[in-house]
């Protein structure tokens, strides 16, 4: 009996685990692989038979300038948000670590962008940014007077400048929240020491603060990198639908068309599998970067 | 010393540590009310009259407050339905979503061995998985199954995107409940299931609620994977309904922001309820 208990002992954390890691390999797992495999086919929906290509729809990726266009709007898009995030959130985080009335309700505000859905905030937001009739425009017209109505989803040199800081208000909260509990975990020593040493305000920051930040920064670039690359779809494909002349097409809203509009699942899961492969380069690389860094 | 502002501050009071906490409190409400301005507008939108609407500059006070489009909304559009079909999906989601989540999160949190930490690994990886990917499989299995346009292939997918980030909280929250409970339980006979069911389940209950809470509002605002699926308007959930909005100048603008507002309204007044779990959960995650 003895025995039959230390057996049963040493299955039970897989016991345990079956729910949990059955749900991912078939949820997960088993749709990534035939993503994969799907993306060596000239697959469509519109009934033609399913031609084994190979490595062709990669290479017609290569060759196509849509293609690069998307990614250079992903690129710039996603070091846009995650600057941009990493910025606010951290001034954000700043003035609500101090001491300040109301800092639970205050955090609660800042935090309403990421709590709305995001359907509903993009139809606000569409109607904010109207040239004729939305708030932004009058505003900007009350405050520099002679401004003209920029057009913000419409111009080509504007719409990609405008859905990135849509998504930085989005985002922001995530970064506030973490940078604040990061703050709080600094020790006030610290801050002190450097402070009788004749530390201004800006060196405080410079090298006490920050430097005890880093790891929060660390997993916020990871995860601000994650989101904007592989994830940011909603907002741009309600405003600008891939934008005027495709300068806000990223590679996720390039998918969608290709997969949605000209049916053709091939090439799609090809570009679906290019954004995988960029995003696990990306995470693998900055995982062993910030390791070696802080060895 | 501590000094409480209480909004006004009093004179002669005013020293330097009242006075930069006052500057420091309204610089954060200008900027707090500045980041939530979109929110609180849809909801003065909602309150006015369409006639209003093409007012240059825009009013932002309310100037005709009115409960018209309420009404409106409800009779003219599908937004009852949208919302009913919202619930139903986003409520089964994050049950299931527990319900799975539980175990694992109990036996990565309470077991050291190298299966949890693969497990904890897969977990993390699938995470950072981007939607795009399992877009194209998942809906050509879901048209193979027969599945499209309906609410069970919304629910299982976003029950299945849910596992990964249920079970990190969950495992976060049963960080906190010490061992030493079931331990002593164990002694007297009971078994390691009935340990997570009669002690750590009902400590942990109001972070099993934040849990469930959190799937549930990332079910509710999901967008990509129901348009995709859903096509028959009667399926509609109201992440469709209200897109359906966009381009759409025949709907009364006080109606779509009361069926905005609606919408918007349960996930918020939700997380504000478990915030401070998202909070510390985030906090917390910085030190594991």
């Amino acid at each position: 009996m003895l025995r039959g208990a230390r057996a049963s002992r040493r299955w039970l954390p897989v016991l345990f685990l079956g729910p949990t890691m059955a749900v991912l390999a078939l949820g997960v797992l088993f749709p990534m692989v035939q993503a994969l495999r799907l993306s060596l086919y000239d697959s469509s929906l519109v009934g033609r038979q399913e031609v084994f290509v190979g490595l062709g729809n990669y290479t017609d990726l290569l060759a196509d300038r849509r293609f690069w266009n998307s990614l250079s709007v992903s690129v710039r898009y996603t070091i846009g948000v995650t600057a941009g995030s990493l910025v606010v959130g951290f001034v954000f985080a700043m003035l609500l670590n101090g001491r300040l009335a109301g800092r639970a309700a205050l955090r609660s505000a800042f935090l309403l962008p990421w709590a709305a859905p995001l359907v509903t905030a993009t139809l606000i937001w569409n109607w904010l940014l109207d040239r004729q009739f939305g708030l932004v425009n009058s505003m900007l017209a009350g405050a520099v007077p002679g401004a003209q109505n920029p057009d913000w989803l419409n111009d080509p040199s504007l719409a990609l400048l405008t859905v990135t800081l849509l998504q930085i208000w989005r985002l922001a909260p995530i970064a506030t929240i973490m940078y604040l509990a990061g703050l709080q975990s600094v020790q006030p020593e610290l801050i002190d020491a450097a402070r009788i040493d004749g530390a201004g305000r800006m060196q405080v920051i410079r090298h006490v603060i920050l430097p005890a930040l880093r790891g929060v920064t660390t997993i916020l670039v990871l995860l601000l990198v994650i989101w904007s690359f592989g994830r940011a779809f909603t907002m741009i494909f309600l405003l600008t639908g891939g934008g005027p002349i495709g300068t806000t097409e990223n590679l996720t809203l390039l998918t969608y068309l290709e997969a949605f509009m000209r049916l053709e699942f091939g090439d799609a899961s090809a570009l679906a599998a290019v954004v995988l492969l960029i995003s696990s380069a990306f995470s693998v690389a900055f995982l062993l970067y910030t390791r070696r860094r802080d060895a | 010393m501590k000094v409480r502002v209480r909004g006004v501050v009093r004179p002669p009071l005013w020293d330097s540590v009242s006075r930069a906490v006052f500057i420091r409190t309204l610089v954060t409400t200008v900027l707090a009310i500045l980041v939530a301005f979109p929110i609180y507008w849809m909801l003065v939108q909602a309150l006015q009259p369409s006639t209003v609407r093409f007012d240059v500059p825009p009013t932002v006070l309310p100037k005709q407050p009115s409960l018209d489009a309420l009404s409106a909304v409800i009779s003219e559009t599908d937004i009852l339905l949208w919302l009913r079909n919202s619930i139903l999906v986003s409520t089964a989601a994050a049950a299931l979503a527990l319900f799975a989540s539980v175990w694992g999160a109990y036996a990565i949190s309470r077991f050291r061995t190298r299966s949890t930490s693969v497990a904890s690994y897969i977990i993390l990886t699938t995470q950072m998985m981007p939607p795009v990917v399992l877009m194209v499989p998942m809906f050509r299995i879901v048209l193979d199954l027969g599945l499209n346009d309906s609410l069970t292939a919304l629910i299982i997918a976003y029950f299945i995107f849910d596992v990964p980030v249920t079970t990190w909280m969950l495992k976060s929250i049963f960080d906190t409940i010490p061992v030493e409970l079931e331990e002593a339980a164990m002694i007297d006979g009971c078994g390691r299931v009935q340990a997570l069911y009669r002690i750590v389940l009902p400590l942990a209950r109001s972070g099993l609620v934040a849990a469930g809470t959190f799937s549930f509002i990332t079910a509710w605002g999901e967008f990509l994977f129901a348009r995709t699926v859903i096509t028959d308007p009667r399926q509609w959930v109201g992440s469709i309904g209200l897109a359906s909005f966009f381009g759409e100048y025949g709907v009364a603008w006080d109606e779509v922001m009361m069926a905005a507002f609606l919408f918007t309204a349960p996930p918020i007044v939700l997380f504000l309820f478990v915030q401070r779990f998202f909070v510390a959960g985030l906090g917390g995650g910085l030190k594991g």
